[in-house]
């Protein structure tokens, strides 16, 4: 997904002298919104409860902003906001989840098909599935390296990982994938 | 890999179309609600502090409105109260000269009038003869008034 609007660094330029944390913010909020929808869509599949870990985030950004001291840039600061009450999100929904679920499979597929706003088709529905039967944090390293093409240093920054652990991570969610993918072809 | 890559070829044409839908507008309008979502949680964080400081506010009212009542109904002490306190006081006093000059001889009295230059009743001097026709009454009145 291409960059859209200001540089990082012109944002942090503002920042720093203009002190004017409602322009400030703005800029981040037209720069980054679409990315981290989808970023967070990906993970959750639900339109409605991206929508509101996405308001979630951003309002963090925006309580956190006075503090930001620019040792990082905002892309990463700003994903990995939306990375942690992604997970928070998660591990709500999976306890609650794990006092009725058997077929964690089936509840995927479910999901899936009942969202109005999935509009795949069987490859898809497949490929999504796959992916969503993968444990969180695999999934969310899976998404960003190969939707988001980010690079593993970048992805480092924003889930506090080292690079090895990140492609180990990565290298074992496709193992995983083709696994069921074969599964399913035979 | 290489065979990771083939899976992940598989689902090439997949990887730049996203299966899921957003509803139209919903970009358009998103920095306004994120707005009000954060207009939203500053007032309900205000209300949070005022509710923790209600409780205190209201043991606060309720100790003023104590003390204007207080202040509003309760009566001050009278003059007549004031006088009869002065009055104890002042009868005090008399009892003890009383005691004092119960512990006095005519004859200390007499000198005493005599030496001071206390005058009688009209103004004029007692000489000593007259000291001894007083009565210890008189000899009383005329030391105290």
């Amino acid at each position: 997904m291409a960059d859209s609007g200001i540089a990082d660094k012109e944002i942090i330029q503002k920042f720093k002298t203009l002190n004017n944390k409602e322009e400030v913010f703005s800029l981040l909020v037209a720069k980054y919104q679409e990315r981290l929808y989808w970023h967070i869509r990906k993970m959750v599949v639900s339109h409605d409860d991206t929508d509101d870990i996405l308001q979630n985030s951003f309002l963090k950004v925006w309580k956190a902003l006075e503090n930001f001291k620019g040792d990082s840039s905002f892309y990463t600061w700003i994903y990995r906001i939306a990375t942690n009450e992604t997970f928070t999100f998660l591990k709500i929904r999976d306890r609650q989840k794990s006092f009725f679920l058997n077929d964690e499979e089936g509840s995927v597929i479910n999901r899936l098909k009942s969202d109005h706003s999935f509009d795949g088709d069987e490859l898809q529905l497949r490929l999504q599935k796959f992916i969503l039967l993968l444990p969180a944090k695999q999934r969310l390293v899976f998404n960003m390296k190969y939707f988001d093409e980010m690079k593993y240093e970048e992805m480092a920054k924003i889930t506090d990982n080292s690079v090895g652990a990140l492609k180990a991570s990565y290298h074992h969610a496709v193992k995983k994938i083709r696994a069921m993918f074969n599964n399913e072809s035979v | 890999m290489g065979k990771e890559n083939d899976i992940l070829e598989s689902f090439k044409e997949l990887k730049n179309s996203s299966p899921y839908r957003v509803p139209e507008g919903y970009f358009d309008t998103l920095q306004d609600r994120i707005e009000a979502t954060i207009k939203h949680d500053s007032l309900s964080n205000r209300a949070k502090i005022f509710q923790f400081v209600k409780p205190w506010m209201s043991l606060a009212a309720g100790f003023l409105f104590i003390i204007i009542i207080y202040v509003t109904f309760i009566p001050e002490k009278t003059d007549i109260q004031i006088a009869t306190n002065s009055t104890e006081l002042y009868n005090d006093s008399f009892e003890n000269l009383d005691i004092m000059a119960a512990q006095l001889s005519e004859y200390d009295l007499a000198a005493y009038l005599s030496e001071n230059d206390i005058d009688n009743a009209y103004g004029e001097p007692i000489i000593e003869n007259d000291i001894s026709d007083l009565t210890a009454e008189d000899i009383e009145e005329l030391i105290l008034f």
